[in-house]
């Protein structure tokens, strides 16, 4: 496995969202990136709708961008990430994740007398080698909204832990978008004792997508 | 938008030991892979069930994993209504979507609002005959008994034999090709069309 940080970041003032990205783009190409092919990620959140028998009793918080006046008690929120692409990933308000096989998705229409469909959310950019490093880059959309996050997603393939890879990831990053670098800390959900796992990345995924309105670093 | 697979399905019983071993011996010879002979097999069974307060409306889900191999994933399936609406059907249908999963499946579906309705443990053989499985299963309390030759108290002594073929959609061809299969373990096993909404 390999260590995978996602930085969201903003746009220099008076720069648009696809000029800056195209800039960075350029940039790595002139580093010696070579480019890939596409990438993308999506989300789906599913909100508990009431009267679902004991759902109280269980421990859960309120979902953030999910609308409507009453707070729903659980949400799902239903991951795919085009690296993972036969698995789709669930991940719940407390963090709690399940890997499963892309047929989850299957299971989510039977359950709408439970569940309803929230609005849906991608990510989607170019990807790039660059010696021991993979590099996306991309624009984050939701549903519903004009909102766009431009995220900028560093692999380092040389590391396990966290604690071994954040530095050189950190410098990257920083070389890459100058001013524009919102600096990284390693997210709270990475345990830092544990190897990096799939898990630990589609929960950085997590976090954007349930924070739209606070474009920040994923914490 | 698919939202699953259909199962054709038939249900028999056996009491027996003799009647086991002489339907073992000759699913052996009609499936595939005659030489290794059946898969065995011992699962945990976890059934699932999330209800509204109304109690209009309930779902259930089935969870089971290998207790013999560990680090097997969970396996979750979803059983739709058994459709009854065809009476000249030679099999029972009903909706079937499957994934495996990570071992965080219990607290998953806790988590959600499932609750679990009863749990056991189900020890038995699976056959392969092109598409169709012949799963012969045996079902046990799931608290461990040493002083038991199985390791586990048996539920009932009887063994359930159940037939089924997955498709995208209902196929007649399979479901005679079932029926014909049926007709050659008889007398050892009398396939029915279970419909439980019909009792």
């Amino acid at each position: 496995m390999v260590v995978v940080m996602l930085i969201s970041w903003e746009s220099p003032e008076g720069m648009s969202p696809g000029h800056a990205n195209e800039k960075l783009q350029k940039k790595i190409e002139i580093l010696g990136g070579k480019i890939l092919g596409k990438w993308d990620v999506d989300c789906e959140v599913y909100s508990s709708l009431n009267g679902i028998v004991g759902l109280s009793d269980t421990q859960t918080t309120q979902p953030a961008n999910l609308g409507g006046a009453t707070a729903p008690q659980q949400a799902i929120y239903v991951l795919h990430n085009s690296n993972y692409s036969l698995s789709t990933f669930a991940i719940l308000e407390d963090n709690t994740v399940l890997i499963a096989d892309s047929s989850f998705d299957q299971f989510m229409p039977h359950m709408k007398v439970f569940y309803k469909k929230g609005q849906r959310s991608d990510a989607k950019g170019n990807r790039y080698e660059l010696n021991e490093f993979i590099i996306k880059t991309g624009v984050a959309t939701f549903g519903g909204s004009q909102q766009k996050i431009l995220l900028l997603e560093i692999t380092y393939l040389l590391s396990d832990y966290v604690h071994e890879s954040i530095g050189i990831i950190r410098e990257l990053a920083k070389l890459l978008l100058d001013n524009s670098f919102p600096g990284i800390e390693t997210p709270i959900t990475v345990r830092e004792d544990k190897k990096f796992s799939p898990s630990d990345l589609l929960l950085q995924y997590k976090a954007l997508f349930s924070h739209v309105k606070k474009p920040s670093t994923v914490k | 938008m698919p939202t699953g697979s259909v199962q054709h399905f038939l249900h028999g019983s056996i009491s027996s030991n003799d009647t086991l071993q002489a339907l073992l011996h000759l699913l052996r010879g009609l499936c595939e892979d005659a030489a290794r002979g059946s898969i065995p097999f011992l699962d945990q069974e976890i059934s699932y069930t999330i209800q509204l307060a109304t109690g209009n409306s309930s779902m259930s889900l089935r969870a089971r994993r290998s207790l013999m191999y560990e680090g097997y994933p969970w396996l979750l399936t979803y059983y739709g209504h058994t459709d009854s609406a065809d009476s000249s059907r030679l099999v029972a249908v009903r909706t079937c979507v499957q994934a495996g999963t990570s071992d965080e499946l219990p607290k998953f579906l806790s988590c959600i609002g499932f609750k679990k309705d009863f749990e056991l443990v189900s020890k038995g053989h699976v056959f392969k005959k092109g598409d169709m499985r012949v799963i012969i299963s045996k079902f046990y309390n799931p608290v461990k008994d040493p002083t038991h030759p199985d390791g586990y108290q048996p539920l009932a002594n009887e063994y359930l034999v159940e037939m089924s073929a997955v498709s995208p959609k209902f196929c007649e061809v399979l479901a005679r090709e079932m029926h014909t299969f049926a007709e050659q373990l008889k007398p050892l096993v009398y396939f029915e069309k279970f419909i439980p909404e019909s009792l």
